[in-house]
């Protein structure tokens, strides 16, 4: 390229990326804003006449991708779970066999979230469920609002990383990574996740936490009836994907059929309801096609103009080394998640990082896992943390800054757990690496 | 029967025919894969209607998110916006999707006229594709009319972008079913 013309998509660059942002902040659909700016953008450099043919070729390839046809199929096995009432049988579990320690309850919603994160891949979706189960029961049992709602904020996120995940599937297609590989890595790091959110309720409340009720086999085992569904699911959608005897798509195709039929075996799912969940799921996956629709424009015009390339070249001339410009990026991605979605997010910034990463000697897969894990942070920091408003908004009772409040400590937990992380990849990396 | 409850009764007729859509394409996909692991048969052809269908669900239920202007968008800036320039900040986003849209349509066009000319055909039954291609483009095509209709109501005062379904409203539809 030479100097002339590198200076100009400089400018058409960094021209696209303005415009982008004014779209965005005046409410345009994220999607549209990049897709326009992706036509734009390309055609301010080869012309309108080619720019105008990657509409008709790259939005229908796009939707008409077979490895995109899980992302349908896994939301709506989460509409299914979530309409036949499972958040409210894992609760009941959970309260049965962890409600008679010390803050049992709080113990409780996080094994529930835990356990409707497996069978959902929306952090939101886990938030307002267990907002309605856990918080209302925690009030009655004496626990104060903070603590109660940063238990929900918090367990909530674990919706994004334990398998099957949305977020996870989509950070596969944009960087063309293994679908399953990566929902493998998101168990172990998941199950750290509990396992830490756990240990920071009895830590950070100890002396507020209210006691125990008195423990009872025979209710514990009749609660486990209750959840051997969610159980079952979830062994067959990741044993499948783990030992390779089905794709990821006929795995999600099978599981919210699988959720459909349980909830209409247990009376739960009606006509109506199924129809109703059906199109949930349509709105829900239509408004993520949107997205990808535009991110895949987008990424023509990062290409023409060799944004990618360029952000690399600068950010290792920084000379921070790999982990100082990781943190860099990081932290950048917590800004960004002050105003985008965490969806929108990873389809617009991951394009743009990745070849930074992956320069830097990072793996993908363990990438994949970290950059999920800091999307999650940001659904609960202030200034705007997307499962404290859910929250709020469903308890309206609760305060954003109360809400806040409860969910620092979570927040710390989640730092720690990123630099655990990051400091040993083989945490996320050891189990991906047992797959054939 | 006024504007408003007219649009949504299509909306919901679009939605519900690319729900259907999406119940099919899971049933075919799940038998298909039964069919490759129990019989060592697949369902011929599941792969290519599985991912056609799904594209037109998708492109009906684009028609339905315009309406009820559910795209994920950047919300913070434009609630601290007074309504009447929020309103104007609306009219502008959904002008700039019904922009998109209406190239969209444009040009795809193209795309399932040349598929009808090569004879692009489907894997294993060689089934032509243009038909559900041009399923496709139509659901671009009625998105043009919702994405226009929202912004009438839009400027006429009688809606807005704001979440069309409240999550308040979402939750009590759901505690009045499971009490039910």
């Amino acid at each position: 390229m030479t100097g002339r013309a590198m200076a100009e998509s400089d400018l058409v660059a960094v021209a696209g990326f303005i415009v982008l942002f004014a779209m965005l902040a005046l409410r345009v659909p994220v999607g549209i804003a990049m897709g326009l700016v992706g036509v734009g953008g390309f055609a301010a450099i080869t012309g309108p006449g080619p720019a105008l043919n990657l509409l008709a070729q790259s939005p229908i390839r796009t939707i008409t991708d077979f490895n995109l046809t899980l992302i349908p199929f896994f939301i709506l096995m989460g509409v299914f779970a979530t309409n036949s009432g499972m958040s409210r049988e894992l609760f009941r579990a959970g309260q049965a066999w962890l409600g008679s320690f010390r803050g049992g309850l709080a113990l409780s919603t996080i094994s529930a979230c835990a356990g409707f994160a497996a069978i959902c891949g929306s952090s939101v979706a886990t938030a307002a469920t267990m907002t309605k189960i856990a918080l209302p029961e925690m009030k009655r049992f004496g626990y104060a609002d903070d603590v109660s709602s940063g238990v929900v904020a918090a367990g909530g996120t674990l919706g994004i990383l334990i398998p099957p995940s949305i977020v996870l599937a989509v950070y596969a297609f944009i960087t063309e990574q293994d679908v399953g590989r990566l929902f493998i890595a998101g168990i172990v790091p998941g199950l750290l996740a509990i396992l830490m959110y756990m240990a920071t309720v009895r830590i950070a409340y100890a002396r507020s936490l209210p006691a125990g009720e008195p423990f009872s086999l025979r209710e514990a085992v009749v609660a486990m009836r209750g959840v051997w569904a969610v159980l079952l699911l979830f062994v067959a959608i990741i044993g499948s994907i783990y030992f390779g005897v089905a794709t990821a798509t006929e795995a999600a195709a099978v599981g919210s059929l699988l959720t459909a039929l349980i909830g209409i075996l247990r009376g739960r799912l009606n006509t109506r309801l199924i129809l109703d969940s059906l199109i949930e799921a349509l709105r829900t996956s239509v408004a993520i096609y949107t997205i990808l629709i535009g991110a895949i424009l987008f990424g023509y015009f990062l290409a023409i103009t060799q944004t990618p390339q360029k952000i690399t070249a600068f950010l290792v001339a920084l000379d921070f080394g790999a982990h100082g410009t990781l943190v860099l990026i990081l932290v950048f991605f917590l800004i960004m998640g002050c105003i985008l979605d965490a969806m929108a997010m990873i389809i617009l910034l991951v394009p743009i990082v990745f070849p930074v990463v992956t320069q830097l000697g990072f793996d993908p897969i363990w990438f994949g896992v970290i950059i999920v894990m800091t999307v999650e942070l940001g659904l609960i920091t202030p200034p705007v943390g997307m499962n404290v408003f859910v929250i709020n908004s469903i308890a309206r009772h609760v305060s954003l800054p109360t809400i806040f409040r409860g969910v620092m400590p979570f927040v710390l937990t989640d730092i720690l757990r990123l630099i655990l992380l990051v400091l040993f990849p083989s945490i996320v990396l050891f189990l991906p690496m047992t797959m054939r | 029967m006024n504007f408003e409850s007219v649009l949504e009764r299509i909306s919901l007729v679009i939605e519900r025919v690319a729900a259907v859509m999406l119940a099919a394409i899971t049933i075919l996909i799940v038998a298909s894969a039964i069919g490759r692991y129990l019989f060592t048969s697949p369902i011929p052809d599941a792969f290519d209607l599985s991912r056609l269908f799904i594209g037109a669900a998708i492109m009906w239920g684009f028609a339905s998110v315009g309406y009820r202007g559910s795209h994920i968008k950047v919300e913070l800036f434009a609630e601290m916006l007074p309504p009447r320039i929020r309103r104007v900040v609306d009219l502008f986003a959904w002008s700039v999707l019904l922009t998109f849209t209406g190239l969209l349509c444009w040009k795809m066009l193209a795309r399932v006229l040349s598929a009808q000319a090569s004879g692009e055909a489907t894997m294993d039954l060689r089934i032509a594709a243009w038909p559900v291609m041009a399923l496709i483009w139509a659901g671009v095509c009625v998105s043009v009319f919702t994405i226009l209709a929202r912004i009438v109501l839009i400027a006429t005062g009688r809606g807005s972008l704001d979440s069309y379904e409240r999550l308040e409203e979402a939750i009590a539809r759901d505690d009045g079913q499971s009490h039910g």
